[in-house]
């Protein structure tokens, strides 16, 4: 997952020392802890050669990051990321929230969620609007600046997603500009402050914006819920625990946990939530490295909700929401919906690093419970897929909300209590 | 303060519900000379009657994982024979609490719920609870064996490898020249099925009530290092037996 932009920590002027100093932290790192030690094949001793000569051309913290972040991407894996605060002093007195979701299908761009009086829902962008144009660069240059190849990973097109969506966070001038097919006029905006609810400080993480959405589908007592959030982190738990006992005592018919865009984080909240949804242990897989093997265990909590559950997932489904979406679908304890998620599912750490930017690094391989298979690279495939259709989108209508409807209203499986 | 309980205590951080020992080994050979090197220790501590005249402790500490650069607040509490309460306080992220009663053990926190602790866990938790774990581990050998001294620097360290009639192999070091345990090298049970390997040093030991106790500990699994700092310990308070009990 990406923490981009919402570090507390200060950067560092660039200096040379302090670059190379930089440089072996983090090829180190690597070197001492990558959990499969034959690195995929990798050379990481010439990776470091190779590499270390691009560092003294270098000039600014900037480019630094770019270097070591072409370096770690010679591993192929995600949850490698050397993250910084770009102009953050700058941004610091205007702020970097959007409130606007992206999504891509065959190399275009469009809106996925506007964030209500957010700057991008108070410049007029809706759901469902392609955008082709940002700051007078086609979106086909966008994403060819971003290597977005059709034919690579999810988990890279993630990544030039992510990369696409901090440029927009960060304009030059300080203000977006981006063009929506079918309006003459540009939409131009400028990032503001986050007003919402913000977690407390996860680790290296920093605080995060918190955004929690629960809501019964129907005016029936037994209504099938919905419960949105979109990060895995523990200032979430008691809204999470509380949308799970209210489906309980109403005895609902369903409850739709929608993971579309939640980027993961703390993996104990998987296991947390997991055992909301259970009356017998679940193992969700296991975390593999040479210092052994953790699994991801869940216990069945007080007040479980126990009726048919289905989880609704896309490309931007990542990490800690490919673990729990795995688990509980291999376990026949959830029914998937939406899209194949990112594919980037390796339990990390996030450390600082000597110039104030941050490391993020795997720490082991996860491998399911029952299956035993990797889910890094490979995903979590739903059970069933839904396109992604922007036009549903622009006409408020939710194709995988839809289907997950539809099955839990085919469920003959009486609630338990 | 035992470093491997307090891994069990903080094993959230390390993204895991739980850590504990699983194994039950067969009684095998106990090696005189090892147990003479416990033997040492435990006088260096300040002998077997010193340590069971204290009744209870109450420690209070920090965790720090620099890496991370987070710090937690810890207490661990233990009341003879066997009773153990611990509380850590995880910055703003959660706070993680676990007791042994001497029957029933259980672990509580704000993701996971309240649960009670079975079969390996509860072995765990069982073995945490003993105020003493050099003595602990002298009165319930199943094997010990002497290895080779190791030198590191100036140190030379006194080496032994024990199977208790419960938990996982265990191999500890003992300063030569103090004899004091130093650092203690084990592969865990975490969860159901799973091990870690884990070391663990122990350092700065200071005097209460006549017993030495370590005040540092350094904890290492894989790439994730953690500090355990002891700030205030007391002995023979008085302790309400009800904070060991599985909270309702």
């Amino acid at each position: 997952m990406s923490f981009v932009g919402l570090t507390t920590l200060q950067a560092k002027p660039y200096r040379v020392d302090l670059a190379h100093e930089v440089f072996t932290t983090v090829w180190s790192k690597v070197d001492e802890s990558f959990y499969d030690r034959t690195f995929g094949g990798v050379d990481w001793k010439k990776t470091k050669e190779e590499y270390h000569e691009k560092v003294a051309q270098t000039k600014n913290n900037e480019e630094l990051r770019s270097v070591l972040n072409a370096m770690l991407g010679e591993l192929g894996r995600s949850h490698f990321a050397v993250t910084g605060v770009r102009n953050f002093q700058q941004k610091r007195s205007t702020g970097n929230y959007l409130g606007l979701k992206i999504r891509s299908k065959d190399r275009r761009l469009w809106i996925y969620r506007v964030a209500e009086n957010s700057p991008a829902s108070k410049a007029g962008l809706k759901a469902g609007m392609e955008i082709v144009k940002i700051e007078n660069e086609a979106m086909s240059q966008v994403f060819d600046r971003h290597s977005f190849e059709k034919d690579r990973s999810n988990f890279f097109k993630y990544k030039a997603l992510e990369e696409i969506r901090v440029e927009m966070i960060f304009p030059e001038d300080g203000k977006t500009t981006i063009h929506i097919a079918g309006v003459a006029e540009p939409f131009d905006f400028s990032p503001g402050y986050y007003q919402g609810k913000r977690s407390g400080n996860a680790l290296n993480l920093g605080s995060q914006e918190l955004d929690f959405e629960e809501r019964a589908l129907s005016e029936r007592e037994d209504s099938i819920r919905l419960m949105r959030f979109n990060i895995f982190l523990p200032s979430l738990m008691p809204q999470i625990r509380e949308a799970v006992f209210r489906a309980q005592k109403k005895g609902a018919r369903g409850l739709i946990i929608d993971l579309r865009g939640n980027p993961g984080g703390m993996v104990i909240m998987a296991t947390g939530l997991t055992g909301l949804l259970i009356d017998e242990d679940l193992d969700l897989g296991d975390m593999i490295n040479p210092q052994g093997n953790l699994p991801f265990h869940a216990f069945p909590q007080k007040g479980a909700y126990l009726g048919p559950v289905a989880v609704l997932i896309d490309s931007f489904s990542a990490s800690t929401s490919e673990i729990f979406a795995a688990g509980l679908q291999e376990a026949g304890r959830a029914r998937l919906f939406g899209r194949p998620t990112t594919a980037a599912v390796l339990p990390s750490i996030v450390e600082n690093l000597p110039n104030g930017d941050s490391l993020q690094y795997a720490i082991g391989d996860f491998i399911t419970a029952r299956k035993k298979i990797s889910l890094e690279g490979r995903g979590v495939t739903p059970d069933e897929i839904v396109s992604f259709d922007p036009k549903a989108l622009r006409e408020n209508n939710d194709p995988d909300l839809a289907a997950a409807t539809r099955w839990i209203q085919s469920q003959t499986q009486p609630h338990k209590k | 303060m035992k470093p491997q309980f307090l891994l069990s205590v903080i094993a959230p951080l390390l993204l895991t519900p739980s850590m504990f020992a699983k194994e039950t080994v067969k009684a095998k050979v106990i090696d005189p000379k090892a147990t003479a090197i416990l033997e040492k220790s435990i006088a260096a501590l300040g002998g077997r009657e010193a340590i069971e005249k204290i009744k209870t402790t109450r420690a209070k500490g920090t965790v720090e994982i620099p890496a991370q650069g987070m710090t937690s607040e810890l207490t661990i509490i233990q009341k003879a024979p066997n009773k153990i309460f611990s509380k850590m306080k995880l910055g703003d992220i959660m706070t993680i609490e676990q007791g042994y009663d001497g029957k029933e053990g259980w672990a509580k926190d704000s993701i996971q719920g309240l649960r009670k602790l079975a079969g390996a866990e509860l072995a765990q938790i069982k073995e945490s609870s003993y105020l003493c774990v050099e003595l602990y581990t002298l009165n319930n050998l199943a094997s010990a064996k002497v290895l080779p001294e190791v030198k590191e620097g100036d140190t030379t360290y006194h080496v032994i490898e024990v199977e208790l009639k419960e938990g996982t192999p265990k191999t500890f070091f003992f300063d030569a020249s103090t004899h004091l345990l130093a650092k203690i090298n084990a592969s865990l049970v975490v969860g159901p099925d799973g091990t870690m390997k884990m070391e663990s040093t122990v350092t700065d030991y200071k005097k209460f009530h006549g017993v030495l106790y370590p005040m540092t500990a350094h904890l290492t699994t894989g790439p994730v290092k953690m500090t355990l700092k002891v700030t205030e310990v007391s002995h023979n308070e008085e302790v309400d037996d009800a904070i060991f009990k599985m909270k309702k």
